[in-house]
């Protein structure tokens, strides 16, 4: 593989910038900081990246311009061209393309596979080297630059062995790292430990149940003890308790004794009801003497309203006039009510006979209400009415019709002016016809008419038609211009004719015409036309007379239509006028205004005929009022009232008289009624008089029962009996009560002699201790108890507690896990270790190839000074023999030799790496500069023979190491 | 299903029905999942082994046994929990409520040392828990006439070496003898030692009947007298596979047993082997997977599952399956495609155990770098067997020390990957073997794109 083409964008000093290159050696030459060094990284970092200065900084920014990057071509072997591109600003890959030959675009990978897995580091140290890579053997033992030369050979293609242990190692670092905690065994091992820790912080659970168990039995037995300790203190208590509510019960009883002694004992004989059965008997008697009392009263007052009543005997004697008056005076009102409307009626009908009378004005109502308005009169005043709109509006059209056409005809009878005679013409036009056949000798043939004769037949025709149109006949105008031009084209024609040996007759001819003799053509010509003309014209007046007459005989038959339509007229005028006579009318009056007065005569005979309808109720009320006044005014008089002339206070009065009869009536009715309650009261006062003075026997026999004299004593008596009663039963509740402190009626006695014998404070004292006591206990017992309650659910909880198993299950998982993921780790590291110990003994054995070719290029570029080189495997020293069999370790030899000795090592892994891989370009830079002379002309043949199988790229600032190399010089590229 | 049949002459004998099971190991955790569960699975999982016990209990009550036996391990002494105490407490009350008596001893694993059983927890009447002294028995009685005859002794401690069978001998008077011992009768491999007696103790007893607790694994070991182990009701780790249970014994009045396995457990595991010879894509093996989980749930007596699917063999899918991945997003696909299911197939894990389809014979012969890695692998392998002794610690310490900053210089994992840590028998086994597998993979992989 060699590099055909490189272009940089931008890179250091570099900007667009492009060299192609030749296969075999190229030598680059120029001065320092003339960009050796710049172009042979900008090789590296199209190749495998870009990098960064120790300091960070971005290595060759392209400061020179363009974007820092730029192409490769590579030739391959099979000629086949792929070209790299790469652009970056910052360290690292940066934007890469791979173009294949056949244009498909990759990437990394590859370039990978493209270089055979060489990467930067194998590059740097082995193919593209200065000074500085070539003086350090170290880069040459590393693994990487190690294991891609065999890699490469192991037929393990772009890949070597090297990837696949890092691929492995990177695997076992995702799954564990010795002192990490985020791959994910490691984060199992984490786990597992926590949860042991969780595991046996649960693990004192048993203890704990047991601790609890036990706790609660002893308190539960403490319970028990102080229960006891409770009973007997409460018992204690309770004595104390009756002791002091005993003390002042008994006191109590004690002195009801003394109090039940002192009083009369005779009392507890009296009956407790004595004072019920005073109360009732006191009661009865009082019943009685009410019921008397009241019988008595209503008696007296019955008899007071009998006395006091006084009947009106005339009203009830002409009791049936006064009903009858009465009744008839209600009607007085609504007569008055009828008179007014019907007189109001009157008074309106009458005004709208009035208002038509004045409607049709001039009319006396007699005449009007004679009047006939039916139907078919008013029908006649209609039909009259379009009769001689009709005639009228006739006359008025047919004389319009004929005023217009006389004066359409006398317009045009002085416009048109009288016919000429014709005969004249059409002589001299027939003599011009002739003239014009002899002028022609065979035949009639018309000669062709020439530019002129068209100007003129089209001037002719213009002419006439101007003239029509000036005359108002367009059409005739039109007609006879064309007929004229048509003329003026043939006569001339007809004219030739003529031949001139006939010259004589054509003469006579001209002078019919009245053309001299010798007249030319020309002017035969012109006379036709003239002739022609005239001819036109007479006829055009022709036509016009007889269109006259037609128009006088139109006007003639329009004025008989007219004089028609005027007689249609005057008879139906005459019609009209025999109907208004007949019914008394004015002569000129229109038929509407005679249609207006039937309307009028119509609503006027309505109206009188109601008007003398209301006339006749008013009458008839007035009469009816008046023997109504009569009647009433001749009762007031007899029962003593005044009459009145106001039918108002006589109403009034007829209104007071009939209440006067209702009121005689009901004290008629009344004064039978007490008399019938008189008896009755009368009846019932004889046996209540009889019980007042049995209930006041019985009283008597009672207070003198129990000896006393009057009911207060008896009462006196009961209250002290009574009194006497309620202490008896307070000492029987003050036992009873004592009986309930002591425990039973049978400890009463004991109780009551403890109490005598004991200190009611003494009593106090003791029980508020024994109460504090109590307390003290009961308290201690709750506490035991809600202690139990909290044991009890610890307890419970704890036998049901399923942490610790869930996480057991849970460790049992994850140890689980952690076990598979650690076999898998371990096959991998196994896997590892057997790959590592593959290479290791690959790169042993294919050491000796590397190393034989190293000695045959250290032998050539030392002249055969140094003809071995002596490598032992896994060792990074090398020691070097002359062919005396005089060996050197490195660090022995002169800083020339030792460098000629890596160069020589390097040829060797270069050609170990091209016996499996396609051979990669080799760049040097200025690595000859510590050579001798000899060793660097030897170095270069080296440097020649290598480039037969590589592409060489030697950079140098010395002009006589280029021209060592490429003496013709045709290999050197300079840069400026 | 009975699978178990003795017969014993015993002319004053009542038919009768007992439940025999031990080892509840109640409340403690399913061991050996790989990966976390859904919440609702999770749940599940997490009281399996007390399910399994309410299971047992249930059974009793439907089937109205005589009485209980229950054969050690109740619980694991290095993680008593309340829970399980209580919950065993109250199976024990269910049964006592139904008048059905139930005998226990102690074993390894819940010794009778006060640690594990709470004495705070008051057991029901009608529960017997025997001593640790020999000799102690204790009469089963129906309506007043004994029936059978209970003879027990309880671990005093975790490890027991004595031989208690030999002590226990059977009643002349008794009905019917039945030993109930925690024991590891024949010295079994991959259990611990304890308690432990031959079969030629057993048979010298005079037992009617040996119910044995600590095999986990359930089933007849003699049959004259009959002995049975109960086995474990839930199985707890993908080692104890298939249906859990326990054992319903049925005497007849000859004295005849019969003894009827019945699983109680809720949740089993489930291995699946799938060869991917066959399969020719993706689609396919997430077919094949389908079908060998449905056919795993259809035979799984309506128990859920939990299935460690195991891609085996060399086909076409070993490249895919080796991505990384592949095994997660299939777990992953399968989890959804069963989810909701009930009972539930959980697939806690599948594991990638396919082969590349390269002859390694050939390729390791090759002269190149793959010949290299395969040939290397083969002295690492032949290196354990190697009478070099130089050799052979050579590549003792360079794969050991491959291996050294996880399980060694790590304190945490040096803790908690103790029981992971790859011995040297491990390392020169199956995990060289997986790791010849992934090398090969990566370097044909390489070598496929050079």
């Amino acid at each position: 593989m060699r590099i055909e083409r490189i272009e940089l964008d931008g890179f250091g000093r570099f900007h667009d910038e492009t060299w192609s290159l030749e296969p075999g050696l190229t030598v680059v030459h120029g001065a320092n900081e003339a960009g050796k060094t710049t172009f042979m990284n900008a090789v590296r970092a199209l190749l495998f990246g870009f990098d960064a200065t120790r300091e960070g900084r971005t290595w060759y920014p392209a400061f020179a311009g363009g974007r820092r990057g730029g192409r490769l071509v590579l030739a391959t072997i099979l000629d086949e061209r792929w070209v790299i591109e790469r652009h970056g600003e910052r360290g690292g890959g940066g934007a890469l393309t791979v173009r294949a030959p056949n244009g498909n675009q990759g990437g990394q990978e590859t370039l990978d596979r493209l270089l055979h897995g060489a990467d930067r580091d194998l590059f740097a140290n082995v193919f593209a080297f200065g000074l500085g890579e070539l003086q350090d053997l170290h880069t040459l033992s590393t693994s990487g630059v190690r294991g891609r030369i065999y890699g490469a050979g192991a037929g393990l293609g772009g890949a070597s062995a090297v990837d696949l242990e890092k691929a492995l190692r990177a695997d076992l670092r995702d799954m564990f790292v010795p002192s990490g905690s985020k791959p994910p065994l490691n984060a199992l091992l984490s786990r597992i430990e926590s949860l042991r820790a969780e595991i046996a912080g649960l693990a004192t659970q048993p203890q704990d149940y047991e601790a609890a168990n036990a706790e609660r039995a002893a308190i539960e037995a403490r319970i028990l003890v102080r229960r006891e300790e409770s009973r007997a203190l409460r018992e204690r208590a309770s004595r104390l308790r009756s002791l002091r509510d005993a003390a002042p019960v008994l006191a109590e009883l004690d002195e009801i004794a003394v109090r039940l002694d002192a009083g009369n004992a005779a009392l507890d004989d009296l009956p407790t009801d004595v004072v019920a059965v005073l109360d009732r008997r006191i009661a009865q008697l009082e019943a009685a003497q009410g019921s008397l009392a009241t019988i008595e009263e209503e008696l007296a007052v019955a008899c007071r309203e009998r006395d006091a009543i006084r009947v009106d005997r005339d009203a009830l004697e002409r009791s049936d006039e006064i009903v009858a008056v009465h009744e008839a005076g209600g009607g007085v009102v609504a007569r008055g009510a009828s008179r007014a409307e019907l007189g109001a009626g009157v008074a309106r009908h009458a005004s709208l006979v009035d208002d038509q009378l004045a409607r049709v004005g001039g009319w006396i109502e007699p005449r009007l209400l004679e009047l006939d308005d039916s139907i078919p009169s008013v029908q006649a005043t209609r039909d009259a009415e379009e009769r001689l709109a009709a005639a009228r509006a006739d006359a008025a059209a047919t004389a319009g019709r004929w005023q217009a056409a006389r004066a359409d005809l006398e317009a045009r009878e002085t416009e048109i002016t009288p016919a000429a005679s014709t005969d004249d013409v059409d002589e001299r036009r027939r003599t011009l016809r002739e003239l014009q056949r002899w002028r022609a000798p065979s035949g009639p043939i018309l000669g062709r008419p020439g530019p002129t004769r068209t100007a003129v037949a089209i001037g002719v025709a213009l002419a006439t038609l101007a003239i029509g149109v000036a005359l108002g006949w367009p059409v005739v105008g039109v007609v006879v211009g064309l007929a004229a031009g048509a003329i003026v084209l043939v006569l001339p024609g007809l004219a030739g004719l003529a031949p001139h040996d006939r010259s004589s007759e054509r003469a006579a001819l001209l002078a019919r015409a009245g053309l001299p003799s010798d007249a030319e053509e020309d002017a035969v010509a012109e006379l036709a036309d003239e002739l022609a003309t005239a001819r036109a014209r007479a006829d055009l007046a022709r036509d016009h007379a007889a269109s006259l007459d037609q128009r006088r005989a139109e006007v003639i038959r329009l004025e008989r239509a007219r004089d028609d339509a005027l007689a249609r007229c005057s008879e139906a005028e005459g019609s009209w006028a025999t109907w208004l006579s007949d019914r008394d009318m004015p002569a000129d009056l229109p038929p509407s205004a005679a249609r207006e007065i039937l309307a009028a005569a119509g609503v006027a005979r309505t109206a009188a005929a109601e008007r003398e309808r209301l006339r006749g109720q008013l009458a008839s009320l007035e009469q009816e009022e008046d023997r109504h006044v009569a009647r009433a005014d001749a009762l007031l008089l007899g029962l003593g009232m005044s009459p009145s002339a106001d039918a108002e206070l006589r109403g009034a009065s007829v209104t007071a008289l009939a209440g006067r009869l209702d009121r005689a009536r009901a004290g008629e009715q009344r004064l039978v009624a007490l008399a019938s309650a008189i008896t009755r009261l009368e009846d019932r006062r004889r046996p209540a008089a009889d019980l007042v003075a049995q209930k006041t026997e019985e009283l008597s026999q009672l207070l003198g029962a129990h000896g006393v004299s009057s009911a207060d004593g008896l009462r006196s008596a009961d209250a002290a009996a009574a009194s006497r009663r309620d202490l008896q039963a307070r000492a029987r509740e003050v036992r009873f009560h004592l009986a309930g402190i002591a425990g039973s009626t049978e400890a009463v006695e004991g109780l009551a002699g403890e109490v005598r014998a004991t200190d009611a404070t003494a009593v106090e004292a003791e029980l508020a201790d024994v109460a504090a006591e109590a307390e003290r206990l009961d308290a201690e017992v709750a506490e035991a108890h809600s202690r139990i309650g909290a044991l009890a659910a610890r307890i419970s909880q704890l036998e049901a507690a399923e942490e610790i198993g869930a996480l057991r299950q849970e460790l049992a998982i994850v140890e689980g896990s952690a076990a598979a993921m650690a076999r898998t780790w371990a096959v991998r590291a196994v896997t590892l270790r057997l790959l590592e110990e593959t290479r290791h003994r690959y790169e042993r054995e294919r050491q000796p190839d590397v190393i034989r070719a190293a000695e045959a290029h250290f032998a050539r570029i030392t002249g055969g000074r140094y003809t071995r080189i002596v490598a032992p495997p896994g060792d990074a020293s090398v020691r070097v023999e002359t062919d005396g069999g005089e060996s050197r370790v490195t660090d022995e030899l002169s800083r020339g030799t030792a460098e000629q000795l890596y160069l020589a090592l390097r040829f060797g892994l270069i050609e170990e790496f091209a016996r499996h891989a396609e051979p990669l370009p080799v760049v040097m830079d200025d690595i000859l500069v510590n050579f001798d002379a000899e060793r660097a002309a030897r170095a270069a043949d080296a440097i020649r023979d290598l480039a037969l199988r590589h592409q060489v790229l030697y950079f140098t600032c010395h002009a006589w190491t280029a021209e060592m190399l490429d003496p013709e010089g045709t290999r050197t590229l300079a840069l400026a | 299903m009975p699978i178990g049949y003795a017969w014993r002459a015993v002319s004053s004998l009542e038919s009768f029905r007992f439940l025999h099971t031990g080892d509840l190991h109640l409340d403690s955790p399913l061991e050996g999942l790989s990966s976390e569960a859904p919440p609702e699975i999770r749940g599940t999982l997490r009281a399996a082994t007390t399910d399994a016990w309410r299971n047992v209990v249930d059974l009793a009550l439907r089937e109205k046994v005589d009485f209980v036996v229950i054969a050690g391990d109740v619980f694991e002494v290095a993680s008593p929990t309340l829970l399980g105490q209580t919950r065993f407490r109250d199976g024990l009350a269910r049964l006592a409520a139904a008048n059905i008596p139930s005998f226990v001893v102690h074993g390894n694993h819940d010794p009778a040392d006060g640690v594990a059983w709470s004495p705070s927890l008051a057991f029901p009447a009608l529960a017997h828990r025997f001593g640790t002294a020999a000799g102690e028995s204790a009469p089963v009685l129906r309506d007043g006439r004994e029936i059978a005859r209970i003879h027990g002794r309880s671990y005093p401690r975790p490890a027991v070496t004595e031989n208690y069978a030999t002590g226990m001998r059977g009643a002349d008077g008794a009905p019917f003898n039945i030993g109930l011992l925690h024991t590891n009768v024949g010295d079994r491999p991959g259990h611990a030692n304890y308690a432990p007696c031959s079969l030629d103790d057993l048979r010298a007893s005079g037992m009617d009947y040996w119910a044995l607790g600590h095999i986990h694994q359930p089933g007849k070991i003699v049959d004259d007298p009959p002995a049975y182990y109960s086995g474990i009701p839930q199985g707890r780790d993908p080692g104890e596979l298939g249906a859990r249970g326990c054992f319903l014994v049925d005497v007849d009045a000859g004295g005849r047993v019969t003894a009827s396995f019945v699983a109680t457990d809720v949740v089993r595991w489930q291995p699946i082997d799938l060869p991917i010879t066959d399969l020719r894509d993706d689609e396919a093996l997430m077919a094949a997977a389908r079908v060998a989980i449905g056919a795993a749930l259809e035979e799984a007596d309506e128990r859920s599952l939990v299935v460690r699917l195991r891609l085996s063999d060399r086909g076409p899918l070993h490249a895919s399956a080796t991505r990384p991945g592949y095994v997660d997003h299939l777990k992953l696909l399968l989890s959804e495609e069963f989810d909701g299911v009930r009972p539930f197939a959980w697939v806690e894990s599948v594991r990638d155990a396919t082969r590349s389809e390269v002859d390694l014979d050939v390729r390791r012969e090759t002269p190149d770098f793959v010949g290299d890695f395969l040939r290397t692998v083969s002295a690492a392998r032949r290196s354990a067997r190697s009478t070099d002794p130089e050799e052979h610690a050579r590549w003792q310490a360079l794969l050991r020390s491959s291996v050294a900053s996880l399980f060694e210089e790590s304190p945490r994992g040096r803790r908690y990957l103790r029981a992971t840590a790859p011995d040297d028998e491990l390392l020169v086994g199956d995990i060289i073997d997986d790791a010849e597998a992934l090398g090969l993979d990566l370097l044909l992989a390489v070598e496929g794109d050079g």
